[in-house]
């Protein structure tokens, strides 16, 4: 509404002065920041195995073995396996690949369509930018849940019909702010000065705009990426998850709640590997946000 | 004559039932004593808290189809007839006898006197007659009883106390029907309110119990009739009731209402969890069980889709020998479970063993599929000329073990290279994604008894889409299913169904698993608790033995 | 404030209320299958005849061309008429009735749970003297957030209510049954709130302001409550309106797993249905909760702060 975006821009005034400082202090504070660099770390493993997952495991994640079913973390099966036998270490390292991509696609939804209409709202103005702002303010009015729930009904289960759904539940968020850190950037004396001098908006946009919104958009991406993976397992939880056989992480946390108290490695082993992942994002998201908690 | 058709009804219904995303339900029937009394003698008096899996929507018995809220009106509503779980010999409750005609097109029934409903009102002939036309008045809105009276005439009042039921063609399935909770008798009260009003609130039946209160998705109560003088002859006492409350609660999430179980927080759970079951067990609980009759859980041909894979009839039958339904079984589900030997459970009327066609045979399959021109392709999936050997399956689940189930028949048949895709719809959705050409086949388990009429115009193989080639074996299942339904004589009834078994197991047409349980788990001190025979509760025997 | 304003807010709420209800017409028509069909097919068995139907449709007025049927619907919603659930038959406001109290205690007591908890945290992680605690203190928040909110359900029912038999796990009877929903519902949304507290929380105390008064020998606590506090609110009535919407989303998975009645259920149920009647109900309700949220939560705000205007952006 717009009441709120004027308390949001109080605030963006306030909060965003030094994010692109803050940027180039994150490489160098990764040394001093021992949480910091656990979080890239596990980031980078979540990629890896995303990205190969061939490399950490030789299992296959579909084999099933009914003999073998539902046998405790042991040497041989370090997170154990599921009610079919199969390898619950190797279905969830390829789950990465899943559910990192689902994040990813939710990611690009939200920030590709956020930051266009966010970009064209802040640089219209006027009534475009009403308009506009009134649109996005429709999609904040219906519950992310009810309009993924309702995406996923639509369009059939699947996963990137998953990570549509999610991602188009963050259009606003992005959207949002986008355009209030081009209506910041464009009011600075210099960007005003490019303009009235009578540099293309494109031009302005690349030159000023894009550097200076950068560290805040992604800021945001970094923080929506783990609650995309978090979205996508409810809507996993709640039976429209990725389907049977791929293993998914959500999917695979929702397969295990039958056996939470003969088998909890089932739900913990996806659980941990949801936790973790998205802690370290938020901790990277956080770390691009604020400023240290200043020390006394 | 009651026996004569007895048997008849429990017609052939193939699994589309299931493909039309529903999960079990049952017809009703009536109760038998149960293995899980004690030795003490039968106690009145205590509450019964019962958790549920599913809400049961709408509690107006010719309204329902769910499992959940026919274990609900059933003790709240008597039937005509009742059926014995253990012969499936049909017995007198509401009706005291009946004669049925020759070509099975008109029913007589003698109501037993002194009978009220739980409004005082009493029942008569008239109330028959109410009840029936109410059933065809809803139409669309009671899809499953209405399909019970297909061709209804009308109800004639030959006394008060004598009614007689007319069809224009014969409906030998009738009968059994009345034993239905489908078909349960109610007041005239409650008939004369809409029919969208009595799915919360106001169901006024003759029945054991009464309903108290109805909140959506979370409980129903009932309380105790006093002065319930006509239970059904297969009912193990007289009288009334022995538990003064029972309270449904509805607890949607498996684990959570086993967890409930175990931790005592209710008496009893309807859809107990394999893996639950076996707790439950172990904790010296006791776990209810009873296949329920009519189809089993199995693929079946979407009939609105022609496909080169799924057209060859060798691709079908190589996917019927290529599942390892014991190693499902065991694997998956428990020994509650049983291995389909037919399209139809064990249990019901007109089954025939076809046990060696569903053996589990990867060589036979491959060697099918060898002749047929599949040839295995680099990834292990066969190919035939450039196209791979893919089967979708449209699949819905109402929390059973179906995606496990699915999985591991997923692997089974890769293993002779047919690859099986899975997608999941949301109940209600499979049906009309698969008349959209979505699925070669659907899954589903599918316990309907349905009227052979619904089964010539609906279930009709490969569909209506693509009639069958004439001779093909689509087409004679076709024609024995419109033959079963017009015959009356019995034993040449049997054999057309058996043969429309081997037609729907011979040639791939349907792909049965397994059959399907009902599975109850209840608390130490739950005793007399018994299934119906179409394994629904029949509480009213049941009694608390301390508390 | 004045009265342009109001009236102009006001007006930009009734169409986002508009709009929401349009979108869902939309996005529904998008859902494939026809709701009688489904509504049939639900029943058991597709043994209907094609005139039942016809009829069937005819009564819920699905046989008309979508535009008219939006007219229609729409009509009869400015009058407080959703129509009749498609899969129950009752009105659709009387099922949304039945259902707000649960949801609205269960998501009430959640937010008495997650202010105060995020409040104390975040209190805590900035006034202690410990920098260990600090850091342990705010990792808790970070872990909140990162945690499937099911998965907390579930293990708290496994623990509390199925290994200990503390409390029950499922129902609506009093205030007992609610305590484990509650704690599940406000995890995230206190872990959310802490963090954000804890970071203008630590902005405010670097101010110069604070520095003044801690230098005038104001104590610790006096000056959080009077500077800090003040300052710390603005942030969380600004996404007020979010948060309630995120409340409102999570009662569906802490509502299936409790299974307790509300509206969480409900739009599961409606939505897979596709009981039209009911999802736009929802949807309307919903839209006028998020504006009316926002409308309150901006004049709060601007009751603590009067150097924020109301006017709106600059160019909006």
């Amino acid at each position: 509404m717009s009441g709120t975006m004027t308390v949001g821009e109080a605030l963006g005034e306030r909060h965003r002065a030094g994010m692109v400082r803050r940027g180039r202090e994150i490489g160098g504070g990764l040394l001093r920041q021992p949480m910091l660099a656990a979080s890239a770390v596990v980031v980078a493993v979540a990629v890896a195995a995303a990205l190969a997952p061939g490399a950490f495991t030789g299992s296959d994640p579909l084999q099933v073995r009914p003999a073998a079913k539902l046998h405790p973390p042991d040497s041989a099966h370090l997170f154990g396996t599921d009610q079919l036998g199969r390898d619950l270490f190797a279905r969830v390292v390829h789950g990465a690949g899943l559910s990192l991509s689902c994040a990813v696609i939710a990611v690009l939804v939200g920030l590709v369509g956020g930051s266009l209409v966010g970009l064209v709202a802040g640089f219209a103005g006027g009534p475009l930018d009403a308009a506009i702002m009134r649109a996005v303010d429709v999609l904040l009015a219906v519950p992310s849940l009810l309009l993924a729930t309702t995406l996923v009904t639509a369009f059939g289960f699947g996963p990137a019909q998953t990570a549509f759904a999610v991602g188009t539940s963050s259009i606003a968020a992005f959207a949002r702010l986008v355009r209030a850190e081009v209506m910041r950037v464009r009011e600075q004396a210099y960007v005003e000065a490019a303009l009235a001098a009578g540099a293309r908006h494109l031009t302005v946009l690349r030159r000023h705009v894009l550097p200076h919104t950068g560290g805040a958009v992604f800021a945001l991406a970094a923080l929506e990426f783990g609650g995309a993976i978090l979205a996508v397992s409810a809507l996993g939880f709640l039976g429209f998850g990725a389907q049977p056989p791929s293993p998914e992480w959500g999917a695979l946390i929702a397969d295990g709640r039958g056996y939470l108290d003969t088998a909890w490695w089932m739900t913990a082993a996806p659980g941990l590997a949801v936790v973790l992942t998205v802690l370290a994002l938020n901790r990277i998201s956080q770390a691009f946000e604020s400023p240290p908690v200043p020390r006394r | 004559m009651a026996k004569r058709s007895s048997w008849s009804v429990r017609v052939l219904s193939v699994g589309l039932a299931a493909a039309l995303g529903l999960g079990l339900s049952g017809c009703g029937g009536s109760g038998a004593r149960a293995p899980a009394g004690g030795d003490g003698q039968p106690r009145s008096g205590g509450s019964l808290r019962l958790g549920l899996g599913v809400d049961p929507v709408c509690l107006d018995p010719s309204q329902s189809g769910i499992a959940d809220a026919i274990n609900i009106e059933r003790s709240i509503v008597d039937s005509l007839t009742a059926q014995d779980p253990k012969t499936n010999a049909m017995v007198p409750w509401l009706a005291s006898s009946w004669e049925v005609s020759p070509d099975a097109s008109a029913f007589t029934f003698h109501l037993r006197p002194g009978v009220t409903f739980s409004d005082g009102s009493a029942l008569s002939a008239t109330t028959v007659r109410e009840n029936f036309d109410a059933v065809v008045k809803a139409g669309g809105r009671a899809p499953l009883a209405g399909s019970y009276l297909a061709g209804y005439l009308g109800t004639d009042v030959v006394d008060p106390l004598t009614a007689r039921v007319r069809f224009s063609r014969p409906n030998a399935q009738f009968l059994q029907a009345t034993s239905t909770v489908n078909l349960g008798l109610l007041s005239s009260a409650t008939l004369a309110r809409p029919l969208a009003d009595r799915c919360v609130s106001g169901i006024i039946g003759s029945g054991p119990f009464v309903l108290d209160s109805y909140v959506p998705r979370q409980s129903v109560t009932v309380h105790r009739r006093d002065g319930y003088r006509w239970a059904p002859a297969i009912a193990g006492h007289t009288g009334d009731a022995y538990l003064e409350t029972i309270t449904y609660s509805i607890v949607p999430d498996e684990g959570v209402r086993s967890g409930a179980l175990r931790s005592g927080q209710v008496s009893g759970v309807t859809a107990l969890p394999v893996q639950a079951a076996v707790q439950a067990r172990q904790a010296g609980l006791t776990v209810a069980t009873k296949i329920i009759p009519g189809v089993v859980a199995c693929l079946s041909l979407n009939p609105f889709v022609s496909r080169p894979a799924i057209d060859d009839s060798a691709v079908r039958q190589a996917v019927v020998k290529a599942v390892n339904r014991a190693e499902v079984v065991s694997t998956v589900l428990s020994d509650d479970y049983k291995v389909a030997t037919s399209i139809l459970a064990a249990s019901t009327p007109g089954y025939v063993d076809l046990g060696s066609s569903l053996e589990f045979d990867p060589a036979g399959a491959g060697k099918l599929l060898d002749v047929a021109g599949w040839r295995a392709g680099s990834d292990g999936i066969r190919q035939r000329n450039g196209q791979r050997l893919t089967l979708e399956v449209a699949w819905t689940t109402n929390g059973g073990p179906d995606q496990e189930v699915l999985e591991l028949i997923q692997q089974q048949v890769r293993e002779v290279g047919i690859e099986l895709k899975l997608r999941q719809f949301v109940t209600g959705q499979a049906f009309p994604a698969m008349q959209r050409g979505v699925g070669d086949y659907a899954w589903g388990a599918g316990a309907f008894r349905t009227d052979p009429d619904i089964l010539r115009a609906k279930i009709v193989l490969p569909g209506p889409v693509i009639p069958p080639k004439p001779g093909s074996p689509a087409a004679r299942l076709n024609a024995d299913l419109a033959l079963q339904a017009s015959t009356v004589d019995e034993a040449e009834r049997r054999r057309v169904v058996g043969e429309a078994q081997h037609l729907a197991v011979d040639d791939g047409i349907t792909v049965p698993v397994y059959e399907i349980p009902a599975v109850v788990g209840l608390a130490k001190n739950v005793r007399g608790f018994s299934f119906t025979a179409s394994a629904n509760l029949f509480l009213y025997d049941t009694w608390l033995e301390n508390g | 404030m004045n009265g342009r304003y109001l009236a102009t807010r006001l007006a930009h709420s009734v169409f986002v209320v508009w709009a929401a209800y349009t979108f869902s017409f939309v996005v529904l028509y998008l859902v494939p299958g026809d709701p009688v069909e489904m509504m049939v097919s639900n029943g058991g068995v597709i043994s209907v005849t094609s005139e039942q139907i016809a009829e069937l449709r005819a009564e819920f007025g699905v046989d008309q061309s979508p535009p008219a049927q939006y007219l229609t619907n729409l009509w009869h919603a400015v009058h407080l008429d959703f129509g009749r659930s498609l899969q129950r038959g009752q009105p659709a406001l009387d099922i949304i009735a039945g259902a707000v109290a649960p949801t609205v205690a269960l998501a009430g007591a959640a937010i008495v749970l997650a202010v105060t908890v995020g409040w104390a945290l975040a209190l805590w992680a900035t006034l202690t003297r410990v920098r260990w605690m600090q850091r342990l203190v705010l990792l808790l928040p970070a872990l909140g957030v990162a945690v499937p909110s099911f998965w907390i359900g579930l293990v708290l029912l496994q623990v509390l209510s199925f290994r200990w038999h503390v409390l029950p796990a499922f129902g609506d009877d009093g205030p007992r049954g609610l305590v484990l929903p509650t704690v599940t519902l406000a995890v995230p949304t206190a872990a959310f709130l802490s963090r954000m507290l804890a970071q203008s929380l630590s902005r405010v105390l670097a101010d110069p302001h604070v520095t003044t008064a801690r230098a005038k020998g104001l104590g610790r606590w006096r000056i959080h409550l009077h500077h800090a506090l003040r300052n710390a609110l603005p942030p969380v009535l600004a996404v007020a309106g979010v948060l309630v919407g995120n409340l409102l989303a999570g009662s569906v998975v802490v509502e299936t797993v409790f299974s307790r009645p509300g509206l969480g259920r409900v739009v599961e149920t409606a939505v897979t249905s596709k009981d039209i009647p009911v999802v736009q109900a929802l949807v309307v309700l919903f839209a006028i909760v998020f504006v009316t949220v926002n409308l309150l939560a901006d004049l709060a705000h601007h009751l603590l702060d009067p150097r924020v205007t109301l006017a709106g952006p600059r160019n909006g």
